[in-house]
């Protein structure tokens, strides 16, 4: 039978899970036509994004609720409980590597912390709030190192770091026998000769390789510091400014800047962020070798997560789209890739069976 | 108005800087010496993992229930400054693990967000059926005792590395008042069967990723002598180790593989953390903190001692609120002595 060959579009398949479902299928790895490709930031600025590198290093990585209370229309598409569910599978995968030996390798961390409002929120239980770890409301005295605002949620959350997590996948890829490799690709028709199917998760650069007008992206501008001292997360529930401890360093920001596409970093900006936060966190006037760093959240009015067959005259391209997460990529990612995973069997399922001829 | 601090740790210099900020202004001229033999990095203190928390069971002297609580108030009190980390401290969150349900501690309320752990926290710990989540306070010793330095130098507080043999020679040259803060060398001093070494041990790691500290219980075994892991501003703090009696000063390679197995059992990301360094450590243990007056006959003259030592291993919990009744003591004295320059109040 013919080898089922699959193309990794950067998304990085952990091919164990794969196999159940297409005992047949065989990576064909020894092809040297056989290429996958490494994220697209935007289609035509390559030179950009080799200079930055991949969006999901710039951005914040704490893996935190799927909604945010200002930016209601995030995600407005997807239904909640499918954005619960996907938050709870991502969170699970999660927080079994934290409690690994490869914790480290994966940049993953179990952190506390603190979600604060300068208003009483019309949601004061989040939906995500039976996901994380003993989610509670912050007692008055926790509240009085936060003299502006009036209400607070304490809860134990995962940390996910992007330039730790994507080289510990890609391990794990490679270890699983399949293939990564840089390639620029401005049609989803030029695989088709050496592909089967095709995922896309090539974020903003659907725009030009799916012709997906709905996603745009959403600027965040973050700094990251040395502050070892702070050992906690802090919020502010409208989103735009918190202080994320990491591995290695501290994440502040941030910004949400709808239709910006600009990478470089705005030193107005991140005069801005580094007060904000120290507004929140004094002691981060210490804080030192500060850091600029930017990104663009793929944001869609919701997940594209679905099956199409694009078609040109006799030929025919399954493509699985997984794509537009907006500011939840790391939050949702695993839950996202399960289904994708799921929807890239059944196109490989399809194309064993054969079309009757006589249709058209 | 002359006063000798005997003692470099954390005790000798906050009740040193404790006393200047109090009376300075209040006395003709108020002057300040620290005498040590030992001072930071070469003090317990900075063998300490620095985590604000008191033993579990209530203190057989209420008062120092009170002085922990003044301590924790008076930290917390900085938390905001923009100098918090220079002093070396910085709020924490962690768990308190037991393998059956034990009594909420007296302190509860002291620290913040205090409550027990979910079911999926405990899961977290197969050895363990039972805890407390709370957020308290990290007080790393030696950046504490660099600022404490720091402070007293500003304020012309002299040092000086001197072995003490006695009380007396210490009144005959230089004091009218000698705050005792010599820790568990106390008995070099003065004879005192009921301070004695509770020898610790601990490992730093290199482990950034580890936010929250962890502290095990076995009450069989008694405290301090099970795993726990204490995130410091820069390493991690692991330990378990408490040998009362033992003064050997030099690291024990089986108190190393009991710490490290402990330690990595309870926490598998430690495995390949990389060691920074290895340190042994004197807790002053006493059955409570000793913090009294004593009148030496000197000569012709009296000079005054307040004993402040005995701390155990929560000396860096306790040590504001003690060094705020050391003042006290102090106060009385000088009122004793027609020394203050204005009135005490109405007290």
């Amino acid at each position: 039978m013919r080898k089922t060959r699959l193309l990794l579009d950067g998304t990085c398949w952990k091919l164990d899970r794969f196999t159940p479902y297409l005992p047949r299928l065989q990576i064909s790895w020894r092809n040297p036509r056989f290429v996958a490709r490494q994220r697209v930031c935007k289609p035509g600025r390559e030179a950009r994004a080799a200079k930055h590198g991949p969006a999901s290093r710039g951005s914040a990585e704490l893996q935190l609720h799927g909604r945010d209370e200002v930016n209601r229309s995030f995600l407005q598409d997807t239904p909640i409980h499918k954005q619960k569910q996907w938050f709870k599978e991502t969170f699970d995968h999660l927080f079994a590597i934290a409690n690994s030996a490869e914790a480290e390798d994966a940049g993953v961390l179990l952190v506390s912390g603190w979600q604060i409002f300068r208003s009483i929120p019309t949601e004061e239980v989040p939906f995500w709030a039976d996901v994380v770890l003993g989610f509670r409301k912050m007692t008055e005295d926790e509240l009085k190192k936060f003299p502006q605002h009036v209400f607070g949620q304490a809860f134990t959350t995962l940390k996910c770091e992007g330039p730790a997590y994507l080289p510990w996948l890609e391990k794990r890829l490679k270890g699983s026998g399949g293939l990564i490799l840089t390639r620029r690709i401005e049609d989803l028709w030029e695989l088709h000769q050496s592909f089967d199917i095709v995922v896309n998760c090539s974020g903003l650069g659907s725009r030009q390789l799916a012709g997906d007008l709905k996603i745009f992206p959403v600027r965040g501008q973050v700094l990251k510091v040395q502050a070892p001292w702070v050992k906690h997360f802090i919020r502010d529930g409208s989103g735009l400014t918190y202080i994320y401890p990491g591995i290695s360093n501290v994440t502040l920001g941030g910004t949400r800047q709808k239709g910006d596409w600009n990478l470089s970093p705005d030193a107005e900006i991140s005069k801005g962020i580094l007060s904000r936060c120290c507004a929140l966190e004094p002691s981060l006037h210490g804080a030192c070798d500060i850091r600029e760093k930017v990104g663009l959240r793929p944001s869609r009015p919701g997940v594209r997560l679905e099956k199409e067959l694009l078609a040109q005259g006799s030929r025919r391209l399954p493509v699985v789209h997984h794509y537009g997460h907006g500011s939840g990529g790391i939050a949702m990612h695993w839950g996202t890739a399960l289904e994708a995973a799921r929807l890239v069997s059944e196109c490989a399922q399809a194309l064993r069976t054969p079309v009757p001829k006589s249709k058209l | 108005m002359r006063v000798v601090v005997i003692g470099a740790g954390v005790i000798g210099l906050s009740t040193a800087l404790c006393i200047h900020e109090r009376y300075h202004s209040v006395l003709q001229s108020l002057d300040v010496k620290v005498y040590a033999e030992r001072f930071t990095p070469l003090t317990n203190t900075d063998v300490a993992a620095g985590l604000w928390q008191p033993y579990l069971s209530k203190p057989s002297n209420p008062q120092e229930a009170r002085w922990n609580q003044q301590t924790f108030n008076y930290l917390l009190s900085h938390i905001g400054s923009p100098n918090a980390a220079d002093m070396g401290l910085a709020p924490v969150s962690g768990y308190n693990l037991f393998r059956e349900a034990v009594p909420d501690p007296y302190w509860k309320d002291v620290v913040l967000g205090f409550r027990k752990l979910t079911p999926r926290e405990l899961d977290m710990f197969p050895d363990y059926s039972y805890g407390w989540f709370n957020t308290s306070l990290i007080l790393e010793g030696r950046k504490y005792l660099q600022w404490l330095t720091e402070r007293l130098t500003e304020r012309g507080v002299k040092f000086l590395l001197r072995k003490v043999e006695s009380f007396e020679e210490v009144a005959r040259g230089d004091a009218d008042v000698i705050i005792n803060c010599t820790g568990v060398w106390a008995g070099a001093l003065q004879p005192d069967p009921l301070l004695q070494p509770g020898r610790g041990q601990i490992i730093k790691v290199d482990a950034p990723w580890m936010k929250h500290f962890i502290i095990t219980h076995d009450p069989e075994r008694g405290i301090y002598k099970s795993p726990y892991i204490i995130p410091g501003i820069q390493a991690v703090t692991l330990g378990g180790i408490f040998q009362l009696g033992n003064w050997s000063e030099t690291n024990n390679i089986q108190d190393h593989n009991t710490i490290w197995e402990g330690c990595c059992r309870l926490e598998p990301t430690l495995k390949d953390a990389k060691i920074v360094s290895e340190c042994t450590g004197f807790r002053p243990v006493r059955p409570q903190v000793r913090l009294e007056r004593e009148q030496l006959h000197v000569g012709s003259s009296n000079t005054e001692v307040i004993h402040n030592y005995g701390h155990g291993g929560y000396g860096l919990t306790i040590h504001w609120g003690c060094a705020l009744e050391v003042a006290k003591i102090f106060g009385k004295i000088l009122e004793e002595r027609n020394l203050l320059r204005m009135p005490t109040s109405h007290l």
